[in-house]
């Protein structure tokens, strides 16, 4: 019998974050070989996709495709579309479009160039099946958390082709694991009656939005959140955590924006998307999706 | 897909204290192999001068805060630097491949210890995940970024390598 290959973790600043890999159960040298393919997965997304990278092919697109259909890569094409439809299955709950109130109050970068157009949503954008994009007026899109989440998607994918035991990948509080039992995530939430919430899960990716924690690091309580219900174009309430458990990072990302606007009222998309989401608020903790109240999913 | 949320009571939890949850990615001769497979390292002795400091200082806009450069020579060409920027909480040991021409080749993080992020500051919160079990993971809110779309963590090591460049430039190109 070989003796068991110890499980490999590194760590690189990609994504304007920390990215955490580990893998287990490849020798050391393949698992190495294995870990930097992903990390270059996942630093070939965020040169497609950042909003602050002036060369980015997001920043084309915003740049260009209000004046003619600009061409995207898959990936883009791939991120974009599945943006559109879940902001379409939402009601806009999750717009992408969404950069200019982050602008305006001082959470992105102004682009150079035309303004976004201050009705601009979601619809403006338009997919075509050539693979390009067009804008039916001036917008920013950004991709930021859904472009992370399928960052963290790819690198995982290309992990899992090498078949190890474990995978664990991790941006920024985006993450995705596999392995052979449920392990659990503890839950960066606020303490409350002596317990910590966790969630026990096996094979699924996690992600967490809340607000009370940051107002600490940015000292404004009203941009404590960045996120903003589209419908209103105000920041959502501040004092609601969200975790939403799905089977794609991307997705898992995405949806805590919408629970974050919508709480109980969007079980049906989590359902879609055959995701839960635990939400802690004034009236403590629900379970929403796909098996709630029990929390347990096939 | 499964998935099940738990309240654990704090009590339940074994006590085994490690609040600032430092993991070790890399050693240093580890991250060396990654970077230039089969190369051997020589260590050069570089100090910066008094005028080599101002200028990095100029041209990367960081400060120099320590004016020895570990600093090794790649057998297979290039160079290899250790390097320490701040993080949040404590420093970040990084190691940073520098290619024949002076381009960066590769990036590592050998060492984090902020996973609880801001939330090391509040004792109670802390003090629920005194027990953690090692291995255990944490799913922090998503880190919020800056302006420049950066945590504070990842600005500084793009701060430290953009320094580092500066370095090669003023003080190492010329070796």
């Amino acid at each position: 019998m070989p003796l068991p290959s110890p499980p490999i973790e590194r760590a690189k600043p990609l994504l304007g974050t920390i990215v955490r890999i580990r893998v287990d159960g490849l020798p050391s040298a393949l698992a190495n070989e294995v870990i930097s393919g992903a990390f270059d997965r996942v630093a070939e997304i965020h040169r497609l996709m950042s909003f602050h990278e002036p060369q980015s092919e997001l920043t084309r697109v915003n740049c260009e495709a209000a004046c003619y259909p600009v061409p995207v890569s898959p990936h883009t094409y791939a991120v974009l579309s599945h943006a559109l439809e879940l902001a379409e299955a939402s009601t806009g709950l999750f717009d992408p479009t969404i950069a200019p109130a982050l602008v305006r109050d001082g959470l992105l970068p102004a682009l150079a160039g035309e303004p976004p157009a201050s009705d601009a949503s979601w619809k403006d954008v338009a997919l075509s099946p050539d693979g390009t994009v067009a804008y039916g007026k001036p917008l920013w899109l950004d991709l930021g958390g859904i472009a992370k989440g399928y960052a963290v998607d790819c690198a995982f994918d290309y992990i899992a082709s090498h078949r190890p035991d474990r995978i664990y990948v991790e941006a920024g509080g985006d993450l995705r694991l596999s392995g052979p039992q449920p392990e659990p995530v503890y839950l960066a939430a606020p303490y409350r009656e002596g317990a910590v919430p966790a969630v026990m899960i096996e094979n699924a990716s996690v992600a967490s939005s809340g607000s009370q924690w940051l107002c600490d690091e940015i000292r404004s309580p009203q941009l404590a959140s960045a996120h903003i219900d589209p419908r209103t174009g105000h920041y959502c309430r501040l004092d609601r955590f969200v975790t939403v458990v799905a089977p794609r990072c991307m997705d898992a990302d995405a949806l805590t924006k919408v629970v974050m606007a919508a709480g109980t009222a969007s079980a049906p998309i989590l359902d879609r998307y055959q995701a839960l989401a635990f939400m802690l608020d004034g009236a403590g903790w629900t379970s929403l999706g796909a098996n709630a109240p029990t929390g347990a999913a096939a | 897909m499964k998935a099940q949320f738990l309240l654990i009571p704090a009590a339940a939890i074994v006590c085994v204290a490690t609040p600032a949850y430092a993991k070790v990615y890399l050693s240093l001769e580890q991250a060396q192999q990654l970077m230039f497979p089969g190369a051997t390292f020589a260590q050069q002795t570089l100090t910066l001068t008094d005028d080599q400091a101002r200028a990095i200082e100029k041209a990367s806009g960081t400060d120099v805060r320590n004016r020895q450069v570990q600093l090794w020579k790649v057998s297979t060409g290039g160079w290899f630097i250790a390097d320490q920027v701040v993080g949040k909480h404590d420093f970040i040991p990084i190691a940073v491949g520098l290619d024949d021409s002076g381009a960066v080749k590769s990036i590592e993080i050998l060492e984090y210890r902020e996973a609880f992020g801001e939330q090391v500051r509040n004792p109670q919160w802390l003090a629920q995940f005194q027990g953690k079990r090692n291995g255990a993971t944490l799913t922090l809110t998503k880190d919020i970024q800056n302006i420049s779309g950066a945590t504070l963590s990842s600005k500084h090591i793009t701060d430290g390598v953009r320094r580092l460049l500066a370095t090669y430039a003023i003080a190492i190109a010329s070796h």
